[in-house]
């Protein structure tokens, strides 16, 4: 999992719940990285499935929530750091329509030992779009943050459903988004 | 204080993670910055790699010498090559960005531009990878000239491109059209010179058949002296050489000029070829040489063909083959092909032979065995060439095989469809289209006659060769017209009323006593036994020709009893064969062989038109001889006067079974057994009924069938006699002549023929006398 991943999760984790929380969370999940990251740098998803669990146990809250807060913060951070990508489109679906084929491809060309979900998309609907998401890793939520962040930052009114497809694994999920009006 | 240590150390293990961040951070860029390098390392070599093959590609282009034009797909120019500029007479810059159709004609462009979007469109390829394609270019300057275009298409980065490689053919069209136009003014000349050709050989066949004919003439002149006639004949030789040269040259000019048609008619081919076939074989018994001929089972007897041509192919080939064999034999077998209406003809000698090299070019013109051949054997080489040209026109092939020493065999085939039907088919029987004797002397012929039809006959088929024939009907006028003079010679009919031949014969022979001249005599008769003959010749006749007369064998005969001097030259040489209506005699065959007869009158009318007259005048002849017998018992000589009158009418007009019966009954009143002539004439009978019958089937032309449909009229004719007579007391000619025309209409022309020639001669006196003659022939008192 590529390091900015991790040093998203722990600037929100400093900015939640102060830098005591971040230092505790990662003293205490004993990971094999010493939880030393760089935004560049590439690091195992087992570290920050545990860093999650440690922060849902400090703070009572349920881990999906925790992710989907994640999520949803990291949009905010893609936003400001590849505005590249944004360029031209003013619609969240024509935005996430774009992210398996075109962000995805751009990803690889960098980074080409990222792990990627995939992303299927239908959007036979005018003004609807269904989104698909399989990864191996049980990210869902995150997806979902992402989701929820992106339709905030287009100011749209989006009716959005998600629909777990991995029998609460997180692996699978399926999105339908629904242009209001 | 506790908790700021803690504080403290907590911070302290955040800067060293912060720290290890750093160099982590650091390691990974520093690696980053390495494979950057390598990577630009990599891009740089590449580059170069490129940039040659990008220069040598370029370089292609540039220096090519066919004009390359590049497009985009909407034909838009983005390369345009210095040979292309070039051609075009225009530079790169004036025409990169512009459509490629600027280049071209109004025509062509729209074309391309439509050929090129259907490509588009449907991928169906109308001009890219088609080839090379000829179109006409418009230059900078406005010249417009020719060029070949070749269109190809290739995709760079996923944009489709098409590649035109242009060539101007200017001079290669120049250059193309000088040939074209040489090779037109080339055959115009050889056309000029077939021509030519065919027109000398003409102008030279004529005085050709001249100098043939009169040494002919000439030779037939018995006081010539040996040498003379040695001359001549080698005249008469040399001059027929060389009239086979010339047809040759005639027909290779016909054959070059595309003026040689073949005819196609049904001919009997076995007939035909041993016809042939005949007419060579004296040339090769003179060289100790035999023809055979042999016709294999399957070979049809009637084909449609051109027996004139075909007969020139064997002739040609068996005339080789005797001049290149000393001793042995000639074999000509005819067989089928595998082909179905091929028919193979070959001819084998056991010759000289010939060399490889000589079978290679047996068949070119003007070639021939080699130069010594020509002295040894002489000819002009184009015969078997003619030959292979004739022979390839009816679908065949020629060839040769040969050894030198040993002899050769040709072979060849035509293509000759089998005819079922009989009619109208040449060579059906073999004697009747024997070349016909030409009389070299044009005579005046006194003909005595007493049979009409016969009579006829003999006029038309000696007028035919120009002779000038008067026909009287018995003796006593041959008598008279032999003292009024003027005849070169005299057929006699040997039995004629009132005064036979033979006495006739004696005669003149008795009045020429006193002249010292001495006219030639020919008999005619219908005996064939030798008394009959040797009583002629002892009334001094000096030729004797049975009936039915053989025509070809009577001219020759006249030619040769009537001496030097006499007659006229005959500058015909062609026999008029004269009316050949379209009459069907097929209804005539259970009666008559009428082909025989057609082949004896050459005249379909005059022959339907004797028929008519024969039914006329002889359907009651077994009747009459069948009255006399019962009446006169011991007199049996009137019928049999009928009987040999009628024996040598039915035999000319072909109808055999009258002749025959008739000839029966001839013999047997001659030996007196008038009790075995009266059955026949019963037979007699019949056979003329049948025939009458089927004569009367005949369909005949209008002009012909006027003369059927007014059958003998005793009442008419001796009123319309008697006005005649009266008319004629008058003194009248032109009250005579409307009575003879309403006549002609039941009696024949050569019954009214010495009425009139009286009448125009003013001789009225004559005109009464032949008038009344004609009414006694006819039985009619006036």
């Amino acid at each position: 999992m590529k390091g900015i991943v991790f040093t998203e999760f722990l600037e929100m984790v400093e900015a939640k719940f102060g830098d005591e929380m971040v230092d505790k969370i990662i003293d205490d999940a004993a990971l094999p990285s010493d939880g030393v990251y760089t935004a560049i740098g590439t690091y195992d998803h087992q570290e920050l499935l545990s860093l999650v669990a440690l922060l849902s146990e400090y703070t009572q809250l349920p881990i999906p929530q925790l992710v989907e807060k994640f999520g949803h913060q990291l949009f905010g951070q893609f936003l400001a750091g590849y505005p590249g990508f944004f360029s031209g489109i003013n619609s969240a679906l024509d935005f996430l329509a774009n992210v398996e084929n075109y962000i995805h491809v751009e990803v690889l060309k960098l980074y080409p030992d990222a792990e990627l979900p995939t992303f299927e998309y239908d959007r036979s609907i005018p003004g609807a779009l269904v989104i698909v998401y399989r990864s191996t890793r049980p990210f869902a939520s995150l997806a979902l943050g992402l989701i929820k962040g992106c339709i905030e930052h287009f100011g749209e009114e989006i009716e959005l459903e998600a629909e777990d497809l991995s029998f609460g694994k997180g692996t699978a999920m399926k999105f339908t988004l629904v242009k209001q009006g | 204080m506790e908790k700021l240590q803690q504080e403290i150390e907590r911070l302290r293990r955040r800067l060293e993670r912060e720290k290890a961040a750093r160099k982590q951070a650091e390691n990974l860029a520093e690696e980053k910055t390495r494979q950057l390098y390598k990577t630009n390392n990599e891009l740089t070599l590449l580059s170069t790699d490129l940039e040659a093959a990008v220069s040598k590609a370029v370089g292609v282009i540039t220096n090519a010498a066919e004009g390359v034009i590049i497009t985009d797909e909407n034909g838009i120019i983005t390369t345009f090559n210095p040979a292309a500029e070039k051609i075009f007479a225009t530079t790169a810059a004036q025409v990169e960005g512009l459509n490629i159709s600027r280049l071209m004609t109004g025509e062509d462009a729209r074309n391309h531009d439509r050929h090129i979007q259907k490509y588009l469109n449907t991928g169906e390829k109308r001009a890219v990878d088609q080839g090379v394609r000829e179109l006409t270019a418009r230059r900078g300057d406005g010249r417009l000239i020719p060029i070949e275009l070749t269109i190809s298409e290739m995709h760079v980065q996923d944009r489709r491109m098409f590649i035109g490689m242009v060539r101007d053919i200017t001079e290669a069209k120049k250059a193309k059209e000088e040939l074209r136009r040489a090779k037109e003014q080339a055959e115009v000349a050889n056309q000029a010179k077939s021509n030519f050709l065919a027109n000398m050989s003409h102008e030279i066949r004529t005085p050709m058949n001249a100098i043939i004919g009169f040494t002919e003439v000439v030779l037939q002149d018995r006081t010539l002296s040996t040498q003379t006639v040695q001359h001549i004949r080698t005249i008469h030789n040399a001059a027929k050489g060389l009239l086979g040269i010339i047809n040759n040259i005639l027909d290779v000019s016909k054959l070059e000029s595309g003026k040689f048609i073949l005819e196609s008619v049904c001919f009997h081919l076995p007939n035909m070829m041993t016809d042939t076939l005949r007419t060579v074989r004296q040339q090769a018994a003179e060289k100790g040489l035999v023809i055979d001929f042999v016709c294999a089972a399957n070979v049809p007897l009637r084909v449609q063909g051109d027996p004139t041509r075909l007969r020139q192919v064997v002739l040609n080939l068996v005339g080789n083959a005797i001049k290149f064999t000393e001793q042995g034999r000639i074999t000509v077998l005819a067989d089928m092909e595998n082909r179905a209406d091929m028919i193979h003809v070959s001819v084998s000698d056991s010759g000289i032979g010939m060399t490889p090299e000589q079978v290679a070019k047996i068949f070119e013109p003007f070639s021939q065995a080699d130069a010594s051949t020509i002295r040894r054997f002489g000819g002009t080489g184009l015969g078997t060439s003619i030959c292979k040209q004739i022979v390839e026109l009816m679908d065949g092939n020629i060839w040769v095989e040969s050894k030198l020493g040993t002899g050769s065999t040709f072979h060849f085939t035509a293509r000759l469809p089998a005819k079922q039907d009989s009619t109208d088919c040449l060579y059906e029987e073999a004697e009747s289209i024997v070349e016909g004797y030409i009389s070299p002397r044009l005579f005046k012929i006194l003909l005595a006659e007493d049979v009409e039809t016969n009579a006829t006959l003999t006029m038309l088929r000696l007028n035919q060769q120009g002779h000038d024939v008067e026909w009287v009907k018995d003796g006593r006028e041959a008598l008279a017209a032999f003292q009024r003079g003027g005849y070169d010679a005299i057929l006699m009919d040997v039995m004629m009323p009132n005064l036979d031949g033979c006495e006739a014969t004696r005669k003149i022979r008795a009045l020429e006593k006193e002249t010292g001249k001495r006219i030639p005599i020919l008999a005619l008769t219908a005996s064939i036994t030798n008394e009959d003959h040797q009583n002629c010749y002892q009334a001094d006749m000096d030729s004797v020709q049975a009936k039915p007369i053989d025509f070809d064998a009577l001219l020759a005969a006249m030619e040769y009893i009537i001496p030097a001097g006499a007659g006229k030259p005959n500058t015909h040489h062609k026999i008029e064969i004269g009316n050949t209506a379209d009459i069907d005699f097929s209804v005539l065959s259970p009666v008559a062989d009428y082909p025989k007869a057609l082949s004896t009158w050459r005249n379909a009318s005059a022959y339907a038109k004797a028929l008519l007259s024969f039914v006329r005048e002889h359907s009651n002849d077994a009747q009459e001889i069948e009255r006399l017998l019962t009446a006169y018992p011991e007199q049996p000589g009137p019928a049999r006067t009928l009987a040999h009158t009628l024996k040598g009418t039915a035999g000319n007009l072909a109808l055999q079974q009258i002749a025959g019966l008739a000839a029966e009954i001839d013999t047997a009143l001659k030996i007196s057994l008038p009790d075995k002539a009266l059955p026949l004439s019963q037979n007699l009978n019949d056979s003329l009924n049948e025939a009458a019958a089927a004569i009367g089937k005949l369909r005949l032309p209008a002009s012909l069938e006027a003369e059927k449909t007014k059958t003998f009229d005793a009442e008419a004719i001796g009123g319309l006699l008697e006005q005649l007579s009266s008319a004629m007391e008058e003194l009248n000619p032109d009250a005579v002549e409307p009575i003879l025309a309403l006549l002609a209409d039941y009696l024949s022309a050569s019954d009214l023929a010495p009425i009139s020639k009286s009448v125009e001669a003013f001789d009225f006196d004559e005109a009464q006398t032949r008038t009344l003659a004609l009414a006694e022939k006819l039985d009619l008192t006036l």
